[in-house]
């Protein structure tokens, strides 16, 4: 047997809290039970099945984004809630019943590195779909994998503009006096891959402009199209090297190079370590991550078993705060029931993180203090009290408090949660403890 | 003397939650005026996604304006020196230009010469050549420096969340609306205990409930959404609040217009109605006589393409514009040394080159305004920024 605490610790950084069977079955072996979950993960589990598959999500958005007939609001509105109670409750589902949470965590980490949001016109129709088809089956393979199908996807073609990007000497470019738009081509070196700091130009920008273009994903046609009409003919040098004209191949090449580059490693590596380890983690911890990345080829199952083989995962727990995603999956989890539903939704818009729907292409922060401002901790306060209400009545806060965060949980804490006057109180503090409120 | 006239408030700022509790019992006006700061106030708004500049105060004039900005440029906008035009949207502060209240600001920007957002909001909030001398936020320091010469006081982030600008060591407020229920006082008090041994737990709740403190009074449905002009209004509130903070700033997205940036309407008319709504709804809030202290700022991180985009937008650029606005603004003039926008004057071929750095509307803010003390400003706020001067004659 393991020590008791390194079960709960397992459960609150790599998962989401226990859910009914979880610390059962990580007592024995935290870190076997993490890695085991890479291959028991099903890449749609059954709480997925409610999500529409792309081809479905483009049909809506068609009507969404329909210029004749144009859509009433009323139309508008329709699809929007039921994209949100069939897609965004899937998912969230899907994380409070999963068997396997580190798979949901990392699911969530993926979603948001390769950030879509529905901060943008139709993105809430495709948000589901892109979980359901890039990133769940993704996450299976190579970093270059799961890059292409999400570069490919709809909901990021559509998010980051590349769909209306037109090469300015193609044949639709000349014709329509239509031009480039950078947007996906850098937020893809900036963000998904190299990171800011790996040395390209603004001329690589634009040149990883021209090579995406003609990738589209136009609504009717339900998936991706390449349009060669649209694509910028002509060799283009990018970082160092020419990418030589080859149509829709370039774009593969230019992913190629992009999952492959060092820097590439390095950027995901530290990600990866700032989500998993500290806000600032160390430099050991990352150099290891980047090498595994390197001698696997990116493969993402073999560097998810390396994020629970670094010591320094295990050695500071609740370092990291619990971002409100998985304050409301955690309850859920703990509570045993079936999970989420529309008031969820609202609660996450309330407390600073409105599901699919971060305000920037950076998708949301990663450290304690992004998400202990004072109003966010507010927030969490009138959240906790909320759910006092609603759950006190029927679960006991000292035993929830207890099951929840077990031989981390201190005795002031309990005594402050011990000395609440009413059963809904006791409840309220237990989910406002450190010990809940951080991971 | 300096030193022993400024302690009480250094004791009321290290003294925290439970000595500014007992300050409420004076008047706002009292305990500012035993400092040599004043009440003078400041608003930052931060503009994230990067304003188009050249679409907010319109060089109508230049000779290169509209072959540039073809689809979205405009026949004509609201005069400003017969140069320059504000862009239709703005109508709401149009006339305080007239009234002196108002000042923008073109060619300007950061040291930042990439074209992340991300890193070019972090540079400009921290208020350096480029990230890495220190982790904490321009106004952060400010408020430290101040604490140290006296003058200390509290800024407030109004919002979710506190932007990196305010990061750091000094402690902050935030408050943003919500439309749950507010917590129960006992449990506001068995809460405390739980984030006693927590030093970011403990700083986040003592933030959180002297704004709740100072917000009380305005939880009407009407300020529970989180419209620009509702944040703005509320700064206001706390502006003028009792042993209220002097500092608010405010986060503003949006602004980035790869598509659809339209012309008269469109994207960025949207925005900018919102930000002229958001600076009217703070006058108002603040009243008049506060209004005559107080400096409002607007920046952004960059500025965007010259020339239209292929998609009816505009790319990152480098330059951009800003505003100044309030009753302590010498304003009714456009400051900038216009660079043109001629082939040769873009700079890297593509983007209105900046001829002037931010950091000094920053430095004279503080300095003219807010009288932080110029050695504080230069070491301490600004460190890396000895050839940037503050510019001179912005405020009364």
């Amino acid at each position: 047997m393991a020590d008791p605490s390194l079960a709960f610790h397992a459960v609150r950084r790599f998962g989401t809290g226990p859910g009914t069977r979880d610390l059962s079955n990580a007592a024995q072996d935290p870190r076997g039970w993490l890695k085991a979950q890479i291959h028991a993960g099903a890449a749609l589990p059954d709480a997925t099945k409610p999500m529409a598959p792309t081809n479905e999500a483009m049909a809506d958005a068609a009507i969404y984004t329909a210029n004749d007939p144009r859509p009433s609001d009323d139309t508008k509105r329709t699809l929007r809630e039921a994209a949100k109670r069939r897609d965004y409750l899937a998912s969230l589902r899907a994380a409070s019943t999963s068997q396997t949470p580190y798979m949901e965590r990392l699911v969530r980490f993926w979603t948001n590195h390769f950030c879509v949001s529905d901060a943008r016109n139709a993105v809430v129709l495709l948000a589901g779909a892109y979980e359901r088809d890039a990133i769940r089956p993704g996450m299976e393979g190579t970093f270059r994998q799961l890059l292409g199908r999400v570069v490919r996807h709809p909901a990021m073609l559509q998010y980051l503009d590349n769909d209306s990007s037109t090469g300015p000497n193609s044949k639709a470019g000349l014709k329509n006096h239509k031009g480039l738009n950078e947007n996906l081509g850098r937020e893809l070196m900036e963000l998904h891959t190299l990171g800011v700091n790996a040395g390209y130009t603004q001329a690589d920008v634009t040149n990883a402009a021209r090579i995406l273009t003609g990738w589209t994903a136009p609504f009717k046609q339900g998936e991706f199209r390449y349009a060669d009409n649209r694509h910028e003919p002509g060799d283009k040098p990018w970082f160092g090297t020419t990418i030589r004209s080859g149509g829709e191949k370039e774009g593969e090449e230019l992913l190629d190079r992009l999952a492959e580059h060092p820097a590439t490693a390095r950027h995901i590596a530290t990600k990866l370590a700032t989500h998993f380890v500290a806000d600032t983690p160390p430099q050991a911890a990352i150099d290891r991550l980047a090498k595994v990345y390197q001698q696997s080829g990116g493969d993402l199952p073999t560097l998810h078993k390396a994020i629970v083989d670094l010591d320094e995962a295990w050695a500071n727990p609740l370092a990291k705060a619990t971002q409100p995603v998985d304050l409301v999956v955690g309850l859920h989890r703990a509570l045993g029931d079936d999970g989420a539903d529309e008031k969820d939704l609202s609660f996450l818009s309330q407390l600073g993180q409105p599901y699919w729907g971060a305000p920037a292409p950076t998708g949301w922060p990663d450290t304690t203090a992004d998400w202990f401002a004072p109003d966010a901790l507010l927030r969490r306060i009138e959240w906790a009290q909320r759910m006092g209400n609603q759950y006190g009545g029927k679960i006991d806060g000292r035993d929830f408090a207890q099951s929840t965060a077990g031989p981390l949980l201190t005795e002031a804490h309990f005594g402050v949660i011990r000395s609440a006057t009413s059963a809904r109180e006791t409840f309220t503090l237990a989910l406002l403890t450190p010990e809940f409120q951080r991971r | 003397m300096t030193r022993s006239f400024s302690l009480p408030r250094r004791r009321l700022l290290i003294g925290g939650a439970a000595a500014l509790a007992g300050a409420t019992t004076l008047s706002s006006n009292l305990v500012l005026a035993a400092t040599p700061g004043g009440d003078q106030r400041l608003v930052l708004f931060v503009l994230r996604g990067a304003m188009d500049g050249l679409g907010a105060v319109i060089p109508l004039q230049d000779p290169a304006y509209q072959g540039l900005r073809t689809s979205i440029a405009l026949e004509q906008g609201l005069p400003l020196d017969g140069f320059f035009s504000l862009h239709p949207a703005m109508a709401p502060i149009h006339g305080w230009y007239k009234e002196g209240v108002l000042l923008p600001v073109h060619a300007v920007a950061s040291p930042y010469r990439e074209r992340s957002h991300f890193d070019g909001q972090d540079v400009l909030e921290l208020g350096l050549n480029a990230k890495g001398l220190t982790r904490d936020g321009w106004l952060s320091r400010t408020l430290v420096t101040m604490a140290s010469e006296g003058t200390g006081d509290k800024a407030i982030s109004v919002g979710v969340g506190v932007p990196l600008v305010l990061r750091g060591k000094a402690k902050v407020l935030s408050w943003a609306p919500s439309s749950m229920q507010a917590p129960a006082d006992s449990l506001m008090d068995r809460a405390a205990r739980l984030y006693m041994a927590d030093a970011q737990l403990h700083s986040a709740f003592d933030g959180a409930v002297q704004a709740q403190a100072m917000a009380g009074g305005f939880d009407d449905a009407e300020l529970r959404n989180r419209e620009l002009k509702t944040l703005a209004e509320a700064a206001g509130h706390f502006l003028t609040a009792e042993s209220g903070p002097r500092i608010a700033v405010i986060s503003n997205d949006g602004w980035d217009t790869h598509v659809g940036q339209g012309g008269e309407t469109g994207r960025l008319a949207k925005q900018l109605e919102g930000l002229s709504n958001a600076f009217v709804a703070l006058r108002a809030s603040l009243g008049e006589d506060a209004w005559k202290k107080t400096v409002v700022l607007a920046v952004t991180e960059f500025g965007r393409t010259a020339a239209v985009n292929g998609t009816g937008g505009t790319d990152h650029g480098t330059a951009s514009a800003a505003f100044l606005a309030g009753g302590a603004v010498k304003g009714g003039r456009v400051l900038a040394d216009w660079p043109g926008l001629g082939d040769a004057a873009l700079y890297e071929d593509r983007d209105l080159a900046p001829t002037r750095d931010v950091r000094s509307l920053f430095k004279a803010a503080l300095g003219d305004h807010l009288r932080v003390s110029r050695r504080g400003i230069e070491e301490k706020i600004f460190p890396d920024a000895g050839s940037v001067k503050a510019e001179n004659g912005l405020f009364i």
